[in-house]
């Protein structure tokens, strides 16, 4: 039996705990909150999200930085591993696929292995293709996936062109893909101007912005088709 | 006065007779530029010298910066293997080390026999011997943080400063010892006068300020004492804003501190001007790489007159620039500094 006292102590040991970077203290809360019967979909949205959601906002408050960053996302994997084979079904309203990678040069991949980790918890299929992807890889799986949206990494003024090169290839392939890029050295201004559909400033934002291209894209697919029915 | 006093006056805190101006490292524009690869020219000394002094014309840069690109080679001197590519510059395949053990099996003296190491010593100084009157020539490395991340791999050093800091410690320790291996031989025998590190991983938008104070700064000082007690110059590249940590960038003990276009310049020279000279911070990509000529004018006027009035500063970009950056754009960024009578 769970009541709403425990559930509450829990959802807040394990976003604490996300917060602290406490491996084990995730872990410890997570197999409490499956022994007591919670449903893992609560403890991962409501508790370690919940933890992440904290650490993005003290990341844009510069309290945090990437040591911490990433200290916090090894305590939401423990605690994710433990409670995701619990989940009977992952839905944030809105479920996509995503190619994601650093581009060709760039081996930097930190930025994004954390927003990897954002599409990971919200239940998008990710294929993640690495760091240093050679530049046509990214349309190959794109097509062979099917997926909803590209998302490119680069780390450096010196490789950041690449992605110039995957935008145009992945428009001439398939023009309707939506493509996000990140990064230091790229800016709204440059996603704009190489025809992305959205720049990633960090993974808060990438996730937001995901989420809604891939409902703006599946309410096209949905028109599209209610149209050929119609 | 030559680039070489001009720029060497801004270090030392004073004011030349013009602003000076130089492109931060700018290997991989110079070597596409020269029509050739970052693995033609690792083995042919004598070329890649006659590329520094080709671009050194076609620049007009004050510092003439061999290395530049290959500064994995350092930590790949160590057992690591570099992969070439066509696109970015040479990196190592994978990291060195993961343990304190690993750490202490690294011969550093392995430096002393690296074939591509030697071919960009040799190339400085080839390339000073012919144009060193004229320009500053400088050799380009990782910075002791950095550089300790390339033996460790970036990700499990960061994770490391908080799970295994005395480790860090070491690691970044050694990484000193390490660079002044590579330069040693350099400075020795009178080629450099400066000495150019670059720290991308302890990056404003990458680590604390507490964090860079504990893990970079004690070991950039330890170097910068080193070469300074061997008469040479630190010229010190920092990526992202650090604005929040200007502060601390005087103990470092660089005579120069090149800060990324996010910094606030403004507040650069309220902090630094006096104490030490510092440099920026043209926005690479917005301005040099996608601005027209124009634009490139006035993004560096406005620096000049933010931060470069009175000396103790130099015109620069706020990192390395893209290889496609337009000619003009150089041009023109030099011809404004070179034009700005002080």
């Amino acid at each position: 039996m769970v009541t709403a006292e425990k559930r509450q102590e829990l959802l807040d040991r394990l976003k604490n705990a996300v917060i602290q970077y406490d491996e084990d203290g995730a872990k410890e809360a997570s197999n409490e909150a499956l022994d007591i019967g919670m449903d893992a979909n609560d403890a991962i949205f409501n508790g370690l999200v919940s933890g992440m959601e904290e650490v993005g906002r003290l990341f844009e408050a510069q309290e945090y930085f990437v040591p911490e960053l990433l200290m916090s996302a090894d305590a939401l994997y423990a605690g994710l591993d433990i409670l995701k084979p619990h989940v009977k079904q992952l839905d944030l309203g809105v479920k996509g696929s995503v190619v994601i990678g650093t581009v060709e040069g760039d081996v930097h991949d930190i930025g994004k292995n954390i927003v990897k980790m954002m599409f990971d918890v919200a239940g998008f299929t990710v294929y993640d293709l690495g760091r240093d992807v050679p530049l046509d890889k990214f349309v190959e799986e794109q097509l062979r996936t099917d997926s909803d949206l590209v998302c490119l990494s680069a780390m450096m003024t010196t490789t950041m062109m690449g992605m110039k090169k995957v935008i145009d290839d992945l428009r001439t392939k398939n023009p309707n893909v939506k493509i996000m890029i990140g990064g230091a050295p790229v800016s709204s201004d440059i996603a704009d101007k190489w025809g992305a559909d959205g720049y990633a400033k960090d993974a808060n934002n990438a996730l937001k912005d995901a989420i809604n291209m891939v409902s703006s894209l599946k309410k096209l697919k949905e028109e599209a088709e209610a149209k050929k029915k119609g | 006065m030559t680039p070489r006093e001009t720029i060497l006056k801004a270090f030392e805190g004073g004011k030349a007779d013009r602003v000076p101006a130089t492109l931060f490292g700018a290997g991989m524009w110079s070597i596409r530029n020269y029509g050739t690869t970052f693995k033609e020219l690792s083995e042919d000394a004598v070329r890649m010298s006659d590329m520094l002094v080709t671009m050194s014309d076609k620049l007009l840069c004050d510092i003439v910066y061999a290395g530049s690109g290959y500064n994995n080679c350092h930590a790949a001197a160590l057992g690591g293997s570099i992969k070439f590519r066509e696109i970015g510059a040479p990196d190592l395949e994978a990291s060195l080390i993961a343990t304190e053990e690993d750490l202490l099996k690294l011969d550093i003296s392995r430096i002393d026999n690296d074939r591509m190491i030697e071919t960009t010593r040799k190339a400085a100084k080839l390339a000073n011997a012919k144009i060193g009157n004229n320009y500053v020539m400088t050799l380009t490395a990782w910075g002791p943080f950095t550089l300790g991340a390339r033996l460790v791999g970036e990700e499990t050093m960061m994770k490391a400063t908080f799970k295994k800091p005395a480790f860090v410690e070491k690691v970044v320790d050694f990484a000193t010892s390490l660079l002044m291996r590579v330069f040693e031989p350099l400075l020795d025998d009178g080629t450099l006068e400066v000495v150019t590190l670059s720290d991308p991983t302890a990056s404003g938008d990458l680590i604390s300020k507490k964090q860079f104070e504990r893990f970079a700064l004690p070991y950039l000082k330890k170097f910068t004492d080193w070469a300074r007690a061997k008469g040479a110059h630190t010229l010190l590249h920092i990526c992202g804003n650090t604005t929040d940590r200007l502060d601390l960038f005087p103990a470092t003990g660089a005579s120069c501190i090149s800060l990324d276009h996010k910094t606030d310049i403004i507040k650069a020279r309220e902090l630094l001007h006096g104490k030490m000279c510092f440099g920026g911070n043209v926005d690479p990509v917005k301005i040099m790489l996608n601005g027209s000529v124009q634009d490139v004018e006035s993004s560096c006027r406005e620096i000049i007159r933010n931060a470069g009035v009175d000396g103790g500063f130099v015109l620069m970009p706020g990192c390395d620039i893209p290889p496609t950056v337009p000619y003009e754009n150089i041009q023109k960024f030099i011809q404004v500094a070179r034009e700005w009578k002080l």
